[in-house]
């Protein structure tokens, strides 16, 4: 295991490494293939690939289409803190603090079995332990007997002082949405403020996040137009990107599509965003649009990360594939489970 | 008043999803039965909604009385058996089958 | 009533006369009400089947658009943003009365919930998680409906059965019963009648011989 320290040696190596790993991915003829296999066939492959361990290890405890499941989120955490190992120096800080969307996830959904009187060993069930707290940290978390307690037991983690603040408002609402809103939008925060910090590569890092945060505010625009009501959308911008948050609240109001999908083209300056808008001046169903928008941002971070080969883009892409073939994997067994037919899976895969 | 819903884990997990809090997981025959009964005992159900499938499973005498109970009023989704014990009601009371 | 109880007086015929009367005019009111009963759920009925049916759709969309969310999110992600405890439905009974039954008239707070309102929050989920509440918000909706629709059907039934079992009583039973026992007593009071005639006129031989 290479020395945590700067330097192009260690970045190689891992970067190396990442490309190695990313080839093993399954590639898009694979997944036609399973496309057209039966619930049992995928399952087997799945037994014997990657993710083979997991399914061993989980089979006394899960059955059928929620063993895979399971076995494909353990393998994702597994794969996760595998990669923070052998990543150095600053990347390794890049990657923790990219991690930490788990986390929130996480939490969140503790927060919420507890609230609701869910069993300890079902809350446990769907947790995907891939952020900087451990399995431990979550089962300690579980086992805490209140909502306070939890938060309390948090204390000192990035996560913090959002919950502390929020927490209030959420028993007094009832709902913990706008907290989870909030934590994302603070994860973002303290990501770019990680990155401005003069860290080296922090550059580099800064560009990839700012991709990320485009792409998940023009979904959210896109959401909020597809639902009915009128909504105020503050509490779902996120800041540090391309757009303002008076953009975002302007965007959100106007009612024509053509008129939006302009607008929103005039703030946007990436050039595949670009080019993904001007292909939406036709209607397409929301969902259709985030599909796209996810394959959009994918090909742009794989571009970003061939212009910086020895940077932490290669390793974030390699964390986002390996993440989608997680959900394509699932998408497959679970559409096929549904008995959906393979050109509506197929529409929901990330290939 | 609420809303209950009894059934597998699948089946209540949308309605979970709609913001109703009395969901009950029931995934054997003596749980399906207890829930129910639990549910006709709480007097802040207005409507209780079961699975048609799980209808079937019911002790006949539980069923008889859900398919009577106003209040709760039960509704059972997810095949044409709703409108089957209704269509032997119609035949019965009015003498001819009306429904469909 | 059995006949052999009844005594055959003429004061026994007059309320005889009276109850006849009364019983088919009972019979008669009974029989309005029982079409007129069977003519208002015949307006439920069009309705309760349209409710049905759009039930139906809203269930097989819902469980459509679940699957889906269970293909994209994966069970785990549906489960956790299903644990969100959001505004929870009220529904409020009141009642209403068609003639003379008392049915239900279901009201409900609002079960459809802007992005805000919903439980989740919006940065950590995905679409399909709207769709899936949406669907299922839809269908709760078409529920309410159905259960007082059916609710109301099923009231009108057990009148509809109540007052049948009433008419066919006074038709076949009631009616009957009290016409026979009339019949009797005309016959017994005549035949007293005929035996007085008789009696009298054997006197009157005697008393002329």
């Amino acid at each position: 295991m290479p020395a945590i320290t700067g330097g192009p040696g260690p970045y190689i190596y891992v970067c190396t490494r990442m490309r190695v790993r990313k080839a093993k991915l399954i590639q898009k003829d694979e997944y036609q293939r399973m496309l057209n296999m039966s619930l049992p066939e995928i399952t087997r492959i799945i037994g014997e690939t990657a993710y083979k361990q997991e399914i061993d290890e989980l089979a006394t405890s899960f059955k059928g289409i929620d063993l895979i499941e399971v076995a494909l989120s353990w393998n994702l955490a597994k794969e996760y803190q595998k990669i923070l190992e052998i990543t150095p120096g600053t990347l390794k800080q890049f990657t923790r603090s990219y991690l930490r969307r788990w986390d929130i996830q996480n939490v969140l959904t503790i927060l919420r079995g507890k609230t609701q009187g869910i069993k300890h060993g079902k809350i446990k069930e769907i947790l995907i332990p891939a952020g900087s707290l451990g399995r431990a940290m979550l089962d300690k978390l579980i086992a805490e007997d209140s909502v306070d307690r939890i938060i309390e037991a948090l204390r000192g983690e990035r996560m913090y002082p959002v919950l502390a603040a929020k927490i209030g408002e959420a028993k007094e609402i009832g709902s913990f949405s706008k907290m989870e809103n909030e934590l994302y939008r603070q994860f973002y925060a303290d990501v770019i403020a990680e990155a401005k910090s003069g860290i080296k590569g922090g550059e580099l890092y800064l560009s990839f996040i700012r991709l990320d945060i485009d792409v998940m505010n023009i979904k959210t625009l896109f959401r909020l137009r597809a639902d009915t009501f009128e909504e105020d959308p503050h509490e779902m911008f996120i800041a540090g990107g391309v757009l303002t948050v008076n953009d975002f609240v302007r965007l959100n109001v106007i009612k024509d599509h053509g008129e939006f999908i302009d607008a929103l083209r005039m703030k946007v300056k990436q050039k595949t965003l670009v080019s993904f808008l001007d292909e939406l001046k036709e209607k397409k169903k929301v969902h259709d649009i985030e599909m796209s928008l996810t394959r959009v941002q994918l090909d742009q971070m794989e571009r970003m990360s061939k212009l910086h080969p020895f940077s932490v883009h290669p390793i974030l892409v390699y964390l986002e594939k390996k993440k989608y073939e997680v959900f394509n994997l699932r998408a497959l067994a679970r559409g096929k489970e549904s008995k959906l037919a393979s050109e509506r899976i197929s529409e929901h895969l990330v290939m | 008043m609420e809303i209950a819903v009894i059934g597998n884990s699948e089946f209540i997990l949308g309605f979970r999803l709609a913001g109703i809090q009395k969901t009950y997981a029931a995934d054997s025959d003596e749980k399906l039965s207890e829930h129910i009964n639990k549910v006709l005992q709480d007097v802040n159900v207005g409507i209780l909604v079961l699975n048609s499938k799980d209808m079937e499973r019911i002790p006949r005498r539980l069923r008889a009385t859900l398919e009577e109970s106003v209040r709760p009023t039960v509704i059972a989704i997810g095949g044409e058996e709703g409108g089957l014990s209704m269509r032997e009601r119609i035949k019965r009371s009015v003498g001819v089958d009306l429904w469909k | 009533m059995a006949l052999r109880d009844i005594k055959p007086t003429r004061s026994e015929l007059i309320n005889l006369k009276r109850k006849i009367r009364l019983s088919e005019r009972g019979y008669k009111i009974l029989k309005m009400k029982r079409d007129g009963l069977i003519l208002e759920f015949f307006k439920v009925l069009t309705e309760a089947k349209d409710t049905r049916g759009d039930l139906l759709d809203k269930y097989a969309k819902a469980v459509e658009t679940m699957a889906l969310a269970n293909t994209v999110e994966g069970a785990i992600g549906v489960k956790s943003a299903a644990f969100s405890v959001a505004e929870i439905p009220e529904i409020k009974l009141k009642s209403k009365n068609i003639m003379g039954v008392i049915v239900p008239e279901i009201e409900s707070s609002k079960v459809k919930k802007s992005l805000v309102d919903r439980g989740y929050g919006v940065l950590g989920t995905s679409t399909v998680i709207d769709e899936t509440a949406t669907a299922f918000e839809e269908l709760v909706e078409a529920i309410i409906e159905s259960a007082e629709i059916e609710t109301t059907m099923k009231r009108l039934l057990d009148e509809i059965e109540s007052t049948k079992r009433r008419v066919n009583a006074l038709e076949f039973k009631v009616i009957p019963e009290l016409t026979e026992a009339q019949d009797f007593i005309k016959m017994r009071l005549d035949e007293m009648e005929r035996e007085e005639l008789f009696r009298l006129k054997k006197i009157k031989a005697r008393s002329a011989a």
